[in-house]
C-alpha cells in the first residue's frame, strides 16, 4: 500500500507556506547505525538529488533508510514548501512498508526484530513530527488525511500494542474515508484504493464489507488501469466474496498488462502472489507465465528478494517428503 | 555336522523373517539402547522408573509400551535439559501408557509416520505435548496433556488422523489440529487452556490447506488462563477466553460440544488477515462452510481480555457465543433460539444443510502407504523435528541461526556431525545446546548435510 503513498505525494500539486519546524535532535529520529550509514547527511544538495533513488531500492533496506532520512531532513529543513513535507511522510511509510517485510514471519524475536524495532521506531518519530507540522492543512488538503489515515495504519504493524493496533483501524477509517468523499478522484484513485484495502480488511462488525471493497477497487481501477497493485487486492478481493471465476480473469487479465510506474521489488512480488494465486487454481498457462517472468527478472536484477516464506521456525523449508520448495512458483 | 549347520541355517531364516519379539527395559537402564537392538514389528516394554534420555524410532512398526504399577509409570524425565522425548519417524509406530515430563521442546512426537498410535500417556511441561507431523492415519487417544507453552495435542500438516478421549489443561491451547485435513476431535475433556481448541491453516507451511475436521462431543470449559508462551512465540498470539478459534480453515463441523465459561467468546471464526497472518498467495486465507449445531453454549463472553477483548469491547457488546469476521460463505449455525453472536448476519440457519462430512472416524479402513526415507528424506524430516525448535534460518532464537552454522562448519562436515552428537558450549551468550547422540549416526549424518548443503532460506 505504502508504495502508492508514494506516488500520491509525488502527485500532489501543493506548494503552500507552513509554520517553521522546531528544532529537533537527530538522535531521536534516526539510530546510531543509520548516522553512520548515511552519508550525505548534512549535504542538502546532495540529499536532494538521491533520496528519490534510494527510496526506490527497496531490496535494500539501507538505502530506503537513508532515503527516507534524507527526505525528513530536507523538510525539517525547508519552512514553506508543503509538498516536500508530504513527500517526506510517503517516503516513511515506504520505509514502513520495506522494514515491516524484513521482519522474520511469525516469529519475531532475536537481533534481528531487536534492531528493525529500533529502526521502527525512530520512522515513527519522524513521520508522527511530520504530521504535526502539516495537520493544520487537512481541512484544506484532502491528501493530508490521506496520509494520515495511511501512518495510523502502517506505522502499528510493528511495534504496538495489539490495542494500538486496532484503535487505529476505525481511526484511519474515518480519515480516508473523509478525504475520499472530498474527492474520489485523488491522486490516482489512491484514495479509493487505500478505503478500498480497509473495506476489505476489516471485520464486517466495525466497519469492514467485501461487496463494497470489490466496487471501490473497480472504481481505483478505473484511474489505474495497467496497476498490477490495485489488481492484486481486487484479486483478493474476489476471494473474499467466493467469485471463483473473477479471480481466474484476473490473474489472466493482468499477464497482459504493462504497469510502468511500478518499482522492481514490488513486480518480483506481486509475480509471486499472481503466480501463486494460479497455482490454487491450476491455471498452467498463467503459472508459466509468471514464474518465467519473474525468473528472467531475477536473472536481469539478482539483488531483488526473493522473499521465501518462513513459517513456525523452520518448516518453511522445502517439503521434507518431496524436497521441493512448497512456495516456489 | 550337517544337521547342526542346516538347524542354525534355519534358525537364522526364522531370525530373519521378521518374527516379533518382545524386549523388556529395566528400570534404570536406557530404552534408546534396547530400541537399537529391536527389529521392525518387534515389542519394547519398559518398566516403571524414572528414564533421562531422548528417545528416538525409525523402525517400522513398533510397539513402545511403558508398564504401570499402581501408580508407576515409566517416566521419561527430561529434567528441563533435554528437548525431545520421544521422537518417531517409523510407520506404525504404537506409544503407548508414558509419563513424559519436563521436556524443552516436543514430548512426544511423530514426524512422517503413517498409521500412528499415541495412546494413555500422561504429558506435562514441554514446548508442544503431543505432535504428530506430516503423518497420515493416526490415533491420539485416551492421553493426559498439561503444561505445554503452544499446543497440548498439536496435529500438523496429517490426514485422517482421531484426537479421541483425551484430556487438556493448562495449555497455550489445548487442541490443535493445523493445516490439517480429514480430522476428528470427539469426547475431548478440554479446560483451563488459554484456548480451547484451535483449526488453523499456516502461511508458508508445504500444506497449503485444511478443511474437513469434526469437532464433536467435546467439553470445552472455562479456557481463561493467561497465554504464557514465549513472546517469540507464534502461540504468543494465542488469544485467551476462547473456546474454539477457527482461522482460515474450511469444511468443518462444530456439533453436540458443550462450550462454556470462556471468557471472551465461546466461538471465534477468522480468515487469515484478520489472525495477522500473511504471506502465501498459495493459501486461500477465509474460513467457508463452517457449521454449528446441537451444541450448548453457556455463559461465554462475559469478560473478554486481550486483543478480542479491545476488538470486542470497540462493538459495546459483550456475552457473546459466537465471533465472526463476517467473511465466512456457506456456513450456518443452529443453535439456542438467541444466540448472542456477532458478524454472522449473513450466515444462514443450518436446518437439513448438514455436512456429509459427520463422520464417525477420520481414520482410513486399511493403513496407509509406508514408504521408507531416504536418507536425504530423514535428514529434512529430523531437522524439522529437532533443530527448529531452537533454531531459525536467518535470526537467533534459542541457538545461533543456521546461516551462521552453516558459515562456521563451510568445509567441516566432520566437524557438525562430532557436536551435533556432542556439543560442547561455545559461547556463554547462547543456552547449552543438549547432546543429540539418540539421534544415531546415519540421522546425524543426514542432518549436517542438509544443514550445510541443501537448507536455503
Amino acid at each position: 500500500m505504502n508504495t502508492l503513498i508514494k506516488i500520491l505525494a509525488l502527485a500532489l500539486p501543493i506548494t503552500l507556506g507552513a509554520c517553521t519546524d522546531a528544532p529537533v535532535s537527530s538522535d531521536d529520529f534516526m539510530t546510531a547505525a543509520q548516522q553512520k550509514q548515511c552519508l550525505l547527511l548534512g549535504q542538502t544538495n546532495q540529499m536532494e538529488e538521491a533520496y528519490p533513488a534510494l527510496l526506490d531500492e527497496k531490496w535494500d533496506r539501507n538505502a530506503v533508510g537513508c532515503g527516507a532520512i534524507y527526505a525528513y531532513e530536507l523538510a525539517r529543513q525547508s519552512t514553506f514548501n508543503i509538498e516536500l513535507k508530504l513527500e517526506a511522510v510517503a517516503a516513511q511509510l515506504t520505509y514502513f512498508e520495506v522494514l515491516n517485510n524484513a521482519y522474520p514471519k511469525l516469529y519475531k524475536s532475536g537481533a534481528l526484530g531487536k534492531e528493525l524495532n529500533e529502526l521502527w521506531r525512530a520512522t515513527r518519530q519522524r513521520a508522527s513530527h511530520l504530521i504535526a507540522n502539516v495537520e493544520y492543512l487537512d481541512g484544506v488538503i484532502p491528501e493530508v488525511n490521506l496520509l494520515k489515515g495511511a501512518y495510523k495504519l502502517a506505522s502499528v504493524e510493528q511495534d504496538a500494542s495489539d490495542r494500538e493496533a486496532l484503535r487505529a483501524m476505525p481511526a484511519a477509517l474515518k480519515l480516508i474515508e473523509d478525504s475520499v468523499g472530498d474527492r474520489p478522484d485523488m491522486a490516482d484513485g489512491l484514495g479509493l484504493y487505500l478505503l478500498a484495502r480497509l473495506k476489505l480488511n476489516l471485520p464486517s462488525f466495525i466497519g469492514g464489507d467485501t461487496e463494497q471493497a470489490v466496487e471501490l477497487f473497480k472504481q481505483a481501477i478505473t484511474h489505474q488501469p495497467n496497476s498490477l497493485e490495485f489488481h492484486r487486492w481486487l484479486l483478493q478481493a474476489y476471494a473474499a466474496t467466493g467469485d471463483v471465476e473473477k479471480e481466474k480473469q484476473i490473474i489472466s487479465k493482468v499477464a497482459t498488462l504493462y504497469d510502468d510506474k511500478i518499482n522492481d521489488q514490488d513486480l518480483a512480488d506481486l509475480y509471486k502472489v499472481y503466480g501463486g494465486s494460479a497455482h490454487r487454481y491450476g491455471m498452467e498457462k498463467e503459472i508459466a507465465f509468471y514464474s518465467k517472468n519473474r525468473k528472467a527478472l531475477f536473472e536481469q536484477k539478482p539483488y531483488l528478494l526473493t522473499r521465501k516464506n518462513g513459517a513456525n521456525r523452520g518448516h518453511g523449508g522445502n517439503d521434507p517428503i518431496t524436497g521441493i520448495d512448497p512456495n516456489a512458483i | 555336522m550337517k544337521l547342526s549347520i542346516l538347524i542354525s541355517f534355519a534358525l537364522l531364516l526364522m531370525a530373519n523373517a521378521g518374527h516379533a519379539s518382545t524386549l523388556t527395559v529395566k528400570s534404570g537402564n536406557s530404552i534408546q539402547a534396547v530400541i537399537k537392538q529391536a527389529k521392525d514389528g518387534d515389542t519394547v516394554l519398559v518398566e516403571p522408573g524414572y528414564y533421562h534420555e531422548s528417545i528416538y524410532v525409525d523402525k517400522q512398526n513398533i510397539t513402545l509400551r511403558g508398564l504401570i504399577k499402581g501408580d508407576q509409570y515409566a517416566h521419561l524425565d527430561g529434567q528441563s535439559k533435554l528437548n525431545d522425548g520421544i521422537i518417531a519417524s517409523g510407520h506404525g509406530i504404537i506409544i503407548d501408557s508414558f509419563k513424559v515430563t519436563g521436556y524443552k521442546g516436543n514430548a512426544i512426537m511423530t514426524q512422517g509416520a503413517n498409521n500412528f498410535k499415541i495412546i494413555n500417556n500422561v504429558v506435562h511441561a514441554a514446548f508442544y505435548g503431543i505432535f504428530p507431523q506430516f503423518g497420515k492415519n493416526g490415533l491420539i487417544k485416551g492421553n493426559i496433556i498439561s503444561g505445554a507453552d503452544d499446543a497440548g495435542i498439536y496435529v500438523g500438516m496429517c490426514d485422517h488422523i482421531d484426537v479421541i478421549g483425551n484430556t487438556t489443561f493448562e495449555n497455550v491451547m489445548g487442541l490443535e489440529f493445523e493445516n490439517t485435513r480429514h480430522a476428528l476431535m470427539a469426547d475431548n475433556l478440554v479446560y483451563n487452556n488459554s484456548t480451547g481448541i484451535m483449526l488453523s491453516l499456516i502461511p508458508g507451511l508445504p500444506v497449503k490447506d485444511a478443511n474437513h475436521q469434526v469437532i464433536r462431543n467435546n467439553i470445552i470449559r472455562n479456557n481463561n488462563l493467561a497465554n504464557f508462551a514465549p513472546a517469540s512465540s507464534i502461540a504468543a498470539s494465542v488469544p485467551e477466553g476462547v473456546g474454539i478459534v477457527i482461522e482460515a480453515v474450511d469444511d468443518v463441523i462444530l456439533k453436540d460440544n458443550i462450550i462454556e465459561d470462556n471468557n471472551a467468546v465461546g466461538v471465534f471464526v477468522t480468515d487469515m488477515y484478520s489472525f495477522g497472518l500473511t504471506g502465501d498467495s498459495k493459501v486461500e486465507p477465509y474460513s467457508d462452510n463452517i457449521q454449528i449445531y446441537g451444541n450448548q453454549f453457556n455463559n461465554n463472553g462475559n469478560d473478554p481480555v486481550g486483543t478480542l477483548g479491545e476488538l470486542i469491547s470497540m462493538t459495546g457488546k459483550s456475552g457473546l457465543e459466537l465471533l465472526t469476521t463476517g467473511k465466512e460463505r456457506s456456513s450456518c449455525y443452529s443453535e439456542q433460539a438467541e444466540l448472542d453472536q456477532l458478524g454472522a448476519n449473513k450466515w444462514e440457519i443450518c436446518g437439513d444443510k448438514v455436512n456429509s462430512a459427520d463422520y464417525q472416524s477420520a481414520m482410513l479402513n486399511e493403513p496407509f502407504d509406508s514408504p521408507k526415507y531416504t536418507a536425504e528424506q530423514k535428514g529434512r524430516l529430523t531437522y524439522l523435528a529437532v533443530c527448529t525448535g531452537c533454531h531459525t534460518y536467518n535470526t537467533v532464537l534459542h541457538g545461533p541461526s543456521m546461516q551462521a552454522i552453516q558459515a562456521m562448519y563451510a568445509n567441516n562436515l566432520a566437524g557438525l556431525e562430532n557436536y551435533i552428537a556432542n556439543p560442547q558450549r561455545k559461547r556463554q551468550d547462547f543456552t547449552e545446546m543438549p547432546p543429540q547422540s539418540y539421534l544415531g549416526e546415519e540421522n546425524i549424518a543426514a542432518i549436517a548435510k542438509y544443514v550445510l548443503f541443501d537448507l536455503k532460506e
